[in-house]
């Protein structure tokens, strides 16, 4: 009896040591991809690229989103259905599928009402959903696409659902995610720097998670404001336009940093040309640091690591 | 082999019983109605869901969690879950039967539960960065001063340093309040130092100050996010369509049906139960009175009185207690029986019986316990418990006394002229004898003293 009950608690030790306790986590996780159909992405992939999807019929979702440019089209504001530039910069369209939720602000939760928005907001596609369905009908390849793809009819859920499974296949794994899996030799040494900075300095603190932001708001100008009072914009009260709530005010959605240094330029006023400047700005108004050069370099070293590798 | 029957066919009655309520349950509609609605299931998920978003709240807060992504998904959860709650208590118009679990109340309070979670998690990484930087600035300000020059300085920071570490939820007022203080003093504390860590200790104190507003607000968050009322709100739906749903299976014919068969069939049961405990203790009452009592006189038989005998031998061991049997023959009993015959010898035997009983109601007292017995034939015994130490020779000669004297009373009836009177024998226990065998033997010899010294008399036994 004595050696049995010797013989548990032996076990229940061996148990709770090997149980995963979470405190050596790494405040970035390495990317994990899931399989889609690909059908389905191969027809998202038509409909994100056609311009049967817009009123006047010369915009596409890609005339924004540029595939060379990690979908960001390099422009401070994209120009819209009528002509006129839109009020906030282009996001990047990959590594979507790891978001919380999505627009600067981070006023959708889910991709089906953003797109149903883009698609019908009179500033961007202009159309609605009848026209839309009307036109891919009429045509001879998209019928037989879609019945492909395995959709009975052409529905606006079998649209939204197309071009979802296209914008969630964008994810491509990066040197840094090698990285983290345990393939030290992917970085050189001033990168791995630039990941202890990151870390020191606190970057990790809401740049975090498998996408490396995407998951929480935070305030732009958290230490000192960030906007001048005098000459501010309705787009710069951030998600305090959405909920109407004074404690949200300035909050913006903390945005991937995955691809950073494709998506030039920064900040959803684009008031950042450079990935230096970014870093400087975020330096001194999110964590009330001024950093020297050094510094600075080692972590734009870094951020270029998280660049997605394209075969 | 007749009973081994029995028991299986009772065996088989429990078993058919069994399955015929359990295939009742199956056809009720308590469990088709269930399965059709995921109400139930749904509000259980949601709990789940709240209480883990609680639990990883927690989680991160004292950073065993370094990034948001689980907490992030567990908000979407959340939100599918209350989507489709709000779909389902549409569809079961639950909403238009009862106005108090309105769906949008829930909504809000769901809205104001994850505009909360936002505020944390920024709050958190605010709360996080000052964390990390306040630490790298003091080894900045240590390795630019001077370490004996600024002892004081240096250790005033270092104080400030390990107290907004150490900080914790709930108790940390006080010890915010005495770090604004030490901050103050070291505004005065400014040395005569270069410009450099002037700015230093400037930058320092101005972080400090941030951390410790930040930390306050996060600690008015806390509980907030912890006591949510979205659970008790939770509570409330789950107890509201508990009652609806069991409104609806009450309300159907078929489950009132079953009821009725489960009610008749539990009060056969309890019925047929309650005869056959009434028969049985019947027949063992009967038997038990066949056994101890004899058939003619109604007196104690022969293995009642060595039973009681027996108590009483070890009670006076135990005890220390007195005793004494009185042994009775009655003389001229056999020829009355040879005479008039069996009949009249009963009633004879009768009446003597009753007599005796007599004086058995007339001596019984709180200390003193007579039993009276029919051994066999003729013969009758009389046992004496006297429960106290000190022994009184003089009440069983009363006794002795008494019976003598009742038997020698003339019959009634037919039986007048008959001549009967009683031998009596005395032994007492336990000082001539312990065991029933001598007892009993040593009041024989005694009865036949008496009988020898001319009959109608009694005899305490004195040693052969």
């Amino acid at each position: 009896m004595r050696i049995l009950t010797s013989l548990f608690i032996a076990l229940l030790i061996l148990v709770f040591s090997y149980t995963p306790f979470a405190y050596a986590k790494e405040p970035l996780l390495p990317l994990i991809i899931t399989e889609q159909n690909q059908h389905k992405i191969q027809l998202g992939k038509q409909l994100f690229n056609d311009v049967l999807l817009s009123k006047n019929q010369m915009l596409s979702c890609a005339s924004c989103h540029h595939a060379d440019k990690a979908y960001t089209d390099g422009k401070a504001f994209s120009l819209g259905a009528d002509g006129k530039p839109l009020s906030m910069n282009t996001p990047s369209l990959e590594y979507i599928n790891l978001n919380y939720y999505f627009t600067w602000t981070g006023k959708f939760s889910s991709l089906d009402t953003h797109l149903d928005m883009l698609l019908t907001s009179p500033k961007i596609m202009n159309i609605s959903w009848d026209t839309v369905i009307k036109r891919l009908s009429n045509t001879q390849h998209y019928p037989l696409l879609f019945t492909q793809a395995g959709y009975v009819n052409i529905t606006p859920q079998a649209i939204r659902h197309a071009l979802i499974s296209f914008e969630l296949s964008l994810s491509k794994p990066s040197r840094f995610d090698f990285y983290l899996q345990g393939d030290t030799q992917q970085l050189t040494m001033e990168e791995v720097k630039g990941y202890q900075l990151f870390k020191d300095y606190g970057c990790s603190s809401c740049h975090q998670g498998m996408n490396i932001g995407g998951n929480m708001r935070q305030k732009f100008g958290v230490m000192r404001p960030y906007f001048n009072q005098k000459n501010i914009k309705p787009r710069d009260y951030g998600y305090f336009n959405t909920s109407k709530n004074e404690n949200d005010k300035y909050f913006f959605r903390v945005p991937s940093l995955r691809n950073v240094s494709r998506t030039a330029p920064y900040f959803h006023d684009a008031s950042a040309k450079t990935l230096k400047k970014a870093i400087r700005v975020m330096f001194k108004y999110q964590l009330g640091i001024i950093p020297n050069d050094q510094d600075v370099k080692s972590i734009e070293a870094f951020l270029k690591s998280l660049d997605a590798i394209y075969e | 082999m007749n009973k081994q029957f029995k028991h299986y066919v009772a065996l088989f009655f429990i078993f058919l019983l069994l399955s015929l309520l359990i295939f009742a349950n199956f056809n009720s509609q308590i469990s088709t109605l269930k399965s059709e609605n995921n109400l139930n299931l749904l509000l259980l998920a949601l709990h789940k869901q709240d209480s883990d978003i609680s639990q990883l709240i927690l989680k991160s807060h004292s950073n065993l969690n370094s990034n948001f992504d689980e907490l992030a998904n567990a908000q979407k959860a959340l939100t599918e879950q209350i989507n489709s709650l709000k779909l389902l208590l549409n569809s079961n118009n639950i909403q238009n039967i009862n106005q108090s679990i309105s769906g949008d109340n829930l909504y809000l309070l769901y809205k104001k539960r994850l505009s909360q979670i936002e505020k944390f998690k920024s709050l958190h990484a605010n709360v996080n960065n000052s964390l990390r930087y306040l630490p790298k600035l003091e080894q900045q300000i240590r390795s630019q001063l001077d370490n004996k020059k600024f002892s004081l300085l240096i250790q005033t920071i270092d104080n400030i340093v390990i107290n907004a570490l150490g900080l914790k939820v709930f108790t940390e007022a006080r010890i915010a309040q005495k770090n604004n203080r030490i901050l103050l003093t070291l505004e005065k504390m400014t040395p005569d130092t270069s410009e450099e860590s002037k700015e230093l200790i400037r930058l320092f104190i101005w972080h400090a100050h941030k951390y410790q507003a930040l930390r306050k607000e996060m600690n008015l968050l806390i509980p907030q996010l912890i006591n949510n009322p979205l659970a008790a709100e939770l509570d409330k739906l789950d107890k509201i369509i508990g009652k609806i749903q069991f409104d609806k299976i009450y309300k159907t014919k078929k489950i009132r049906f079953y009821i009725l068969i489960y009610a008749g069939l539990l009060s056969v049961l309890i019925v047929a139960f309650l005869i056959n405990r009434r028969y049985l203790i019947n027949n063992v009452l009967r038997h038990k009175k066949l056994s101890e009592r004899d058939q003619l006189t109604n007196l104690n038989n022969r293995r009642s009185f060595i039973f009681n005998l027996e108590l009483a031998l070890k009670n006076s061991r135990k005890n220390n207690s007195h005793g004494a049997i009185i042994f009775i023959d009655l003389d001229g009993f056999k020829e009355i029986n040879d005479t008039l015959g069996h009949q009249a010898g009963d009633k004879v035997l009768l009446t003597i019986a009753s007599r005796l009983s007599f004086i058995e109601n007339k001596f019984s007292k709180d200390s003193l316990e007579l039993n009276i017995a029919r051994l066999g034939g003729d013969e009758f015994v009389v046992l004496i418990e006297r429960n106290s130490s000190d022994f009184d020779h003089n009440i069983i000669e009363q006794i002795a006394q008494e019976i003598v004297k009742q038997c020698a009373i003339t019959l009634p009836d037919e039986l007048k002229n008959a001549d009967l009177s009683a031998s009596v024998g005395i032994c007492l226990f336990p000082q001539q004898g312990t065991d029933i065998t001598l007892l009993l033997n040593n009041a024989d010899k005694a009865m036949y003293h008496s009988k020898r010294k001319g009959k109608n008399c009694y005899t305490f036994y004195q040693g052969n």
